[in-house]
């Protein structure tokens, strides 16, 4: 039987649920884990957090992802970036060698909150738009009974600011009181 | 294959085999704009049906009003379903086993918990993951990939 010809490119691109900011979508992503998640921040900043590895890989400015070779096709292809990548987390701040594991994530406001454990810490990590700026703006909550440091030294395009604790050369140090609640913005340049 | 071409396939399979006379068949629209490719369905304990899409989208089909409700997004070709009797709903998606919750009442889910990821993801494009069914012993069995897994703490 001979079928019709597809028509060219995505023909669910326009859909509500495609063009809804913020928006959370598990698809696979370039540079990062099989089990990623795609979010849109807001209409020009999007981040890639990777589950396998429980933490930020990379952020963008300008469109979202276009997943339609995915969708398509029998699921091995990539998303793809819309935009420019601006800034690459080299390593989790919490260490490149913790184990971790993921324990899923709510949606407040249509952003996402991820939880999970990582060497002894159990930890949620909110992500929210910085507002009229290029950047994004971390929530974290970290329970421990011992002062926690967090490593952002070898981070390279961004200038990060935080509302608690210590921040020196790259390096956070926080009582465990600040580490109950605390805020990073990362301003990206 | 155009969907009318699908859906006369399967009606005269249906009529084919004799299944008219255990089953009524009823045609229902999909939401509009919805990639309609279905890859999980599964009954709640009022009635309505929880239907995962292809690109991540559970959404509720309510037949007493014939209506469609977004019930979660952003979910990874999710193969699998069992509703739960609580109101939420367990999802096989690619990576995982998630629960599908609505704490705040306001019909949508808002938490998506990870509810089993031990048997990992290579990310190879046969590795899709199925399931779950509920076992007699109230543990649940779903398969990912070639191989196959079971609980037995009741998730």
């Amino acid at each position: 039987m001979l079928e019709k010809q597809q028509e060219k490119g995505d023909p669910y691109a326009a859909a509500p649920v495609h063009l809804a900011r913020p928006q959370v979508q598990r698809i696979f992503m370039p540079d990062a884990s099989p089990a990623s998640i795609a979010v849109a921040l807001d209409a020009t900043n999007s981040l890639c957090w990777d589950v396998g590895t429980c933490r930020l890989r990379y952020a963008w400015t300008g469109g979202f992802i276009d997943g339609f070779r995915y969708w398509k096709g029998n699921g091995s292809s990539l998303a793809t970036v819309l935009g420019t990548v601006k800034y690459m987390e080299q390593a989790s701040p919490f260490g490149k060698d913790a184990l971790v594991k993921f324990l899923g994530y709510k949606v407040k406001d249509g952003l996402p909150v991820f939880r999970y454990k990582v060497g002894a810490y159990q930890v949620t990590e909110a992500y929210s738009p910085v507002g009229g700026s290029t950047g994004f703006v971390r929530s974290f909550t970290v329970v421990t009974t011992a002062p926690l440091i967090l490593d952002f030294s070898a981070q390279s395009g961004v200038s990060i600011t935080a509302d608690k604790g210590k921040l020196d050369s790259g390096k956070l140090t926080l009582t465990p009181a600040e580490a109950a609640a605390f805020k990073l913005t990362f301003f990206l340049k | 294959m155009k969907p009318a071409t699908f859906l006369a396939w399967i009606t005269l399979g249906a009529a084919a085999f004799g299944l008219t006379e255990y089953f009524t068949f009823e045609n229902v629209a999909t939401p509009p704009g919805m990639d309609p490719q279905v890859g999980a369905m599964g009954q709640m304990p009022d009635g309505r049906i929880a239907v995962a899409f292809h690109r991540g989208e559970v959404m509720f089909y309510n037949p007493a009003d014939v209506s469609w409700k977004l019930f979660a997004t952003g979910l990874q070709e999710s193969l699998g379903m069992l509703a739960e009797a609580n109101g939420s709903v367990l999802v096989m998606q690619r990576a995982e086993l998630t629960r599908l919750k609505d704490t705040d009442g306001d019909g949508s889910a808002d938490e998506y918990e990870t509810v089993f990821d031990d048997f990992g993801m290579s990310g190879n494009y046969h590795e899709f993951a199925y399931g779950p069914a509920r076992g007699r012993e109230g543990g649940s069995l779903h398969r990912a990939g070639h191989r196959l897994r079971r609980r037995a703490d009741g998730t």
